[in-house]
């Protein structure tokens, strides 16, 4: 018995170029999912602009306040200390 | 073990983990160190007030960001400065901004004429130039966007943190990054990037969907 194929609807760069966001904030799902991907794995335009859309969203990831910041740090202790 | 007291060192332990995070996003609220400096403390008294209500603390950080923003809203009513979060949108930037691309801008500018000046581009942008950028969006859009990539909370999160449709998140963070790239394209050209008055596409290959690859021209002439 032959493997069960998948059939994905292909999609245009301007569809895919829509879904960028969603993949990227891991928002899209199913098969909107898998018709980027397939997309993406084709597409060489596509695929560096997604490349370029994450290498932003990384940079900006750069930016966090998550980092350990000690005076920030000894300031709201205190606070916290005298509640 | 007192029951004050072993909950006050939890909060104390969740809160300061977070306290980065915090101050930043106050910032983002706020635009400047005094104020923010205020908000997050009375961000701290708040949530102390409330540790009691705080039944999961997997979703501490969240909660501390709702509290935050709750916070800021009522001391913006109170002050009756602002009608909007932070400064008000500039219609003028978004409509103008609605189909930018940075990617195309760069690939069809005389950015650099081999190699990959997409990529390139990115990783010569600096912390600064970033900044700047982020801190020119519009209130509501730099917010949502910095809650987003900066502090990595879920579309339902932010939804909750702002108190916001989950579709105005997406729309406001679409829109974000359109506007931040057109910002980012903007300094370039005033620091010298020429757009490319010719373009010559290299011989290549055509995507499967039939786009034509204007794009891999690196070659451009000058």
């Amino acid at each position: 018995m032959k493997p069960k194929t998948e059939n994905f609807k292909s999609i245009s760069c301007e569809d895919a170029v829509a879904r960028f966001n969603d993949y990227m904030d891991n928002y899209l799902r199913g098969q909107s999912r898998k018709e980027l991907i397939s997309h993406i794995a084709e597409c060489r335009h596509c695929f560096e602009r997604f490349e370029f859309e994450q290498l932003l969203k990384s940079k900006l990831h750069q930016l966090t306040g998550n980092k350990k910041n000690d005076p920030l740090i000894n300031k709201f202790e205190k606070l916290i200390a005298s509640i | 073990m007192d029951h004050a007291r072993t909950d006050k060192t939890v909060f104390s332990k969740i809160v300061l983990t977070q306290v980065g995070a915090l101050h930043h996003f106050a910032l983002s609220l706020c635009k400047n160190n005094f104020d923010a400096d205020d908000l997050v403390s009375e961000t701290i008294l708040k949530a102390y007030e409330n540790f009691s209500n705080l039944k999961d603390l997997s979703k501490s950080k969240q909660w501390l960001f709702r509290i935050m923003n709750n916070q800021f809203l009522n001391s913006i009513k109170t002050q009756r400065k602002l009608i909007k979060i932070g400064d008000p949108t500039n219609e003028y930037d978004i409509i103008d901004s609605e189909k930018f691309s940075l990617f195309e801008s760069i690939a069809k500018s005389s950015y650099i004429t081999d190699g990959n000046p997409e990529k390139q581009f990115i990783s010569e942008l600096t912390k600064t130039q970033i900044e700047k950028a982020v801190s020119e969006l519009p209130g509501e859009f730099r917010i949502t966007l910095i809650l987003c990539d900066m502090e990595e909370f879920s579309y339902s999160e932010i939804s909750s943190i702002l108190k916001i449709p989950i579709g105005t998140v997406r729309s406001r963070i679409a829109r974000a990054r359109i506007i931040l790239q057109k910002k980012l394209w903007l300094q370039a050209k005033e620091l010298g990037i020429k757009e490319a008055i010719t373009v010559q596409p290299k011989v290549g290959y055509t995507c499967t969907c039939g786009r034509e690859e204007l794009k891999h021209s690196s070659s451009i002439v000058k």
